[in-house]
């Protein structure tokens, strides 16, 4: 054994490169491929020792051993080379364990061939002892095979660099750094095994194959350690997926298992060592099936029931297919969301709406009967009152006349409160389907019926960009009319001007009738709209309190918002909206 | 049947079970100028048996002019209509029917049971007792019946 200069380098590289290894699988070093690296790393510091062994051996056998140990290290290190790219690349999901295996044939057979050498001859013929200078070398004359592995090795090599350039174009700006790294440390290796092979220059003495590999793994090591953006984002990419309240399952074709988290581990009731690499339907008997059993692979949600015991959980899963470059299906990802929790809430939410809807119905309902039950009794007593005004009037002393008088007024008002109760009921009850409705042409309709009293009062009335809105009309007649009704009935001394306009915001028209009548105090606001509220004496202003809570019940019951903006002296201007396309009744 | 009706009195057949209701038209047309015999019966099969003259109304007279309530009980004022308007010996009689209800499915049900007239009893006494009279002055004076 002679050492050189050769051989020292060689020595230091290789250590340098078992120490990289060995970081690796400690895992003191992590990233993309690390593994995988690792793999290359060790490859070559076993190549860089076989290489240095082989150099420093004086005898012929020895020579020969280290370099077919030399030899059937470096068959591996092209598949790793490209298995490297692919995960580094994004592409993981194809490094499966199956994957792997068929990658590693090739090289496999290759090895065999190695071995197998001396009886074939094909790898290589006529190992020579070479005694030139003071080194001794093996001079070796290439076989076919030697160049079909050649033009292998390119061929994963370029398989990578493609693939690196592909990452270089499409990614973002971060990984552009790196992914331009990985292709300069991809043509050392390649200039080294040219410049070896093709016996150029001085290199035909000093193979520099192992070294240059071993310099490309070490670039490709800086790579991955150095420039951690990718690994940040991985590891950012597995904290998620951890901690996320989802489940998450990655399937390869074939609905093979390739990932799960944690939550999906509970799911299925196995640990991720147990079920990756193995198909999704052996370990979970509920799998519904995803994106395999659709012609498009499209996405597909579904929704399952899982029974543990007693419990009966409601899962959501959210299948989205993986496409490849070609856009061909790989396989799907497979999100799951426990959404039992939220079907209870929206079963008893559910409940409460019907339960809220059937008494308010009832109310209605009540309502009705009971207004329209009161009016016979009270047709009754107001009818005799008035039978006693009519005959006894007069005859009787003025103390009977005045209490007479107070029973009909009272029966009367008592009657209005309750037509008013009816009509208000009425709003529910017997409302009618939402048609297209031209506000314009409504408006012109109870502008003729209210004609006297508008008459009267010597109102100006004007209006402008009334739209069709969807809306039972009589309704809308009777909320026109009332808003109406009331700035004649609130005028103040000034001559009386009412201003309707609309304006469509968003989805909804806002609609507005402003006047100059005696204003409303900004207290009361709310309470005008209450049903039977009222602000004046009925000796100052007639009536039952009704109009402004039927107004509100009338918007409301299509979708809208009433309000009121108003400044006492000045006048009111009473606004509501309406949905534009109308909304489903109840 | 034109015999003058001025020289006789007018027979009105009233189906009421509401006693302050048959009081106050009885009232009314205590205000009415015509003669008048106002016959009253409280529910529908009274209302039966008093026109096709059974049991203790074998002796009622045949009436010219009917008033009818619709709520009632036993009978209800829709079946008496539809019992009336199907008698050939009945359906020429001229039928009021005077009912609290404005629902418009007792309105459409009574007109589509061929009766005369649909009136809602009004709140107002002095309404009521002028309907009384519209009814008087139209069926008994305007109209020509058989």
């Amino acid at each position: 054994m002679h050492i050189n200069l050769q051989m020292i380098v060689l020595f230091s590289m290789a250590v340098v490169s078992c120490i990289l290894g060995i970081s690796i699988f400690q895992g003191k070093l992590r990233g993309p491929g690390a593994r995988t690296v690792g793999a290359m790393m060790s490859a070559g510091c076993v190549w860089l020792l076989a290489f240095a062994f082989e150099i420093g051996s004086s005898t012929f056998n020895s020579k020969q051993f280290w370099d077919v140990v030399a030899f059937s290290i470096c068959i591996m290190i092209p598949v790793a080379w490209l298995i490297f790219v692919l995960q580094f690349s994004g592409r993981e999901i194809l490094v499966t364990p199956k994957n792997v295996m068929l990658m590693g044939i090739i090289p496999f057979v290759f090895f065999l061939l190695v071995l197998t050498n001396p009886f074939h001859k094909l790898m290589w013929s006529g190992m020579t002892f070479d005694k030139d200078g003071i080194f001794l070398e093996l001079k070796k004359n290439f076989g076919p095979l030697y160049w079909v592995f050649l033009f292998y090795s390119f061929t994963n090599l370029f398989a990578g660099v493609y693939l690196t350039i592909q990452m270089l174009v499409r990614s973002l700006n971060v990984y552009k750094y790196q992914a331009s790294a990985i292709l300069v440390a991809s043509f050392v290796p390649v200039i080294g095994v040219l410049l070896t092979v093709f016996d150029v220059g001085d290199f035909a003495r000093f193979d520099i194959g192992p070294i240059s590999t071993g310099v490309a793994t070490w670039i490709i090591a800086w790579i991955v350690f150095r420039l951690r953006l990718v690994d940040t984002k991985r590891l950012a990419r597995d904290t998620v997926l951890e901690r996320m309240s989802h489940g998450v399952l990655v399937l390869y074709e074939g609905n093979e298992i390739v990932y799960l988290n944690s939550v999906a581990e509970r799911l299925l009731g196995r640990q991720k060592g147990d079920v990756v690499g193995s198909s999704l339907e052996r370990h979970w008997p509920e799998w519904p099936g995803g994106c395999e059993k659709t012609t498009d692979h499209s996405e597909v949600i579904k929704e399952i029931t899982i029974h543990r015991g007693d419990e009966v959980r409601t899962h959501e899963l959210r299948m989205s297919p993986l496409l490849d470059w070609r856009k061909r299906f790989v396989g799907q990802v497979v999100l799951t969301k426990d959404i039992t929790e939220r079907i209870q809430s929206e079963q008893a939410l559910r409940k409460y709406a019907d339960q809220l809807e059937q008494s308010n119905k009832e109310l209605e309902r009540f309502a009705y009967i009971a207004s329209h039950d009161l009016r016979e009794p009270l047709r009754t007593i107001s009818s005799y009152t008035q039978l006693l005004a009519r005959r006894y009037k007069g005859q009787l002393d003025s103390d009977a006349d005045e209490f007479i008088s107070f029973a009909v007024d009272g029966a009367a008002r008592m009657q209005q409160l309750i037509d008013d109760l009816l009509e208000y009921s009425r709003v529910g009850t017997r409302g009618k389907e939402f048609i297209e409705a031209n506000t314009k042409e409504l408006l012109e309709r109870v502008l003729k019926a209210l004609q006297v009293s508008i008459d009267e009062s010597q109102a100006k009335i004007s209006y402008n960009g009334l739209p069709t809105v969807m809306a039972d009309t009589t309704q809308l007649c009777q909320l026109f009319q009332n808003l109406i009704g009331n700035a004649l009935k609130f005028r103040s001394d000034q001559s009386l001007e009412i201003e309707i306009r609309s304006e469509l915001e968003g989805d909804e028209w806002h609609f507005v009738f402003s006047d100059n009548g005696i204003g409303i105090d900004e207290k009361y606001f709310d309470r005008i709209f209450q049903i039977f509220q009222r602000l004046h004496s009925r000796e100052e202003y007639p009536g039952t309190g009704i109009g402004l809570a039927l107004c509100k019940r009338i918007v409301d019951r299509h979708g809208g918002r009433i309000w009121v903006e108003s400044e006492v002296g000045v006048g009111s201007s009473f606004h509501f909206t309406l949905p534009q396309k109308g909304i489903s009744e109840e | 049947m034109s015999v003058n009706v001025l020289e006789r009195s007018i027979e009105i057949l009233l189906v009421e079970d509401n006693p302050s209701d048959v009081r106050l038209i009885q009232e009314a047309f205590k205000e009415v100028k015509l003669r008048n015999c106002l016959n009253v019966v409280g529910d529908g099969e009274a209302g039966l048996a008093f026109l096709k003259q059974e049991g203790i109304y074998q002796h009622a007279p045949y009436p010219d002019l009917i008033l009818l309530d619709l709520n009632l009980p036993k009978m209800d004022g829709r079946e008496l209509l539809e019992q009336i308007k199907k008698c050939p010996e009945l359906h020429r009689i001229p039928v009021v029917v005077l009912t609290s209800s404005k629902a418009e499915e007792d309105i459409i049900r009574s007109y589509d049971l061929h009766a005369n007239c649909y009136i809602t009893k009004p709140v107002d006494l002095d309404q009521f007792i002028r309907i009384v009279q519209s009814i008087e002055q139209f069926w008994l004076t305007i109209v020509k019946l058989p």
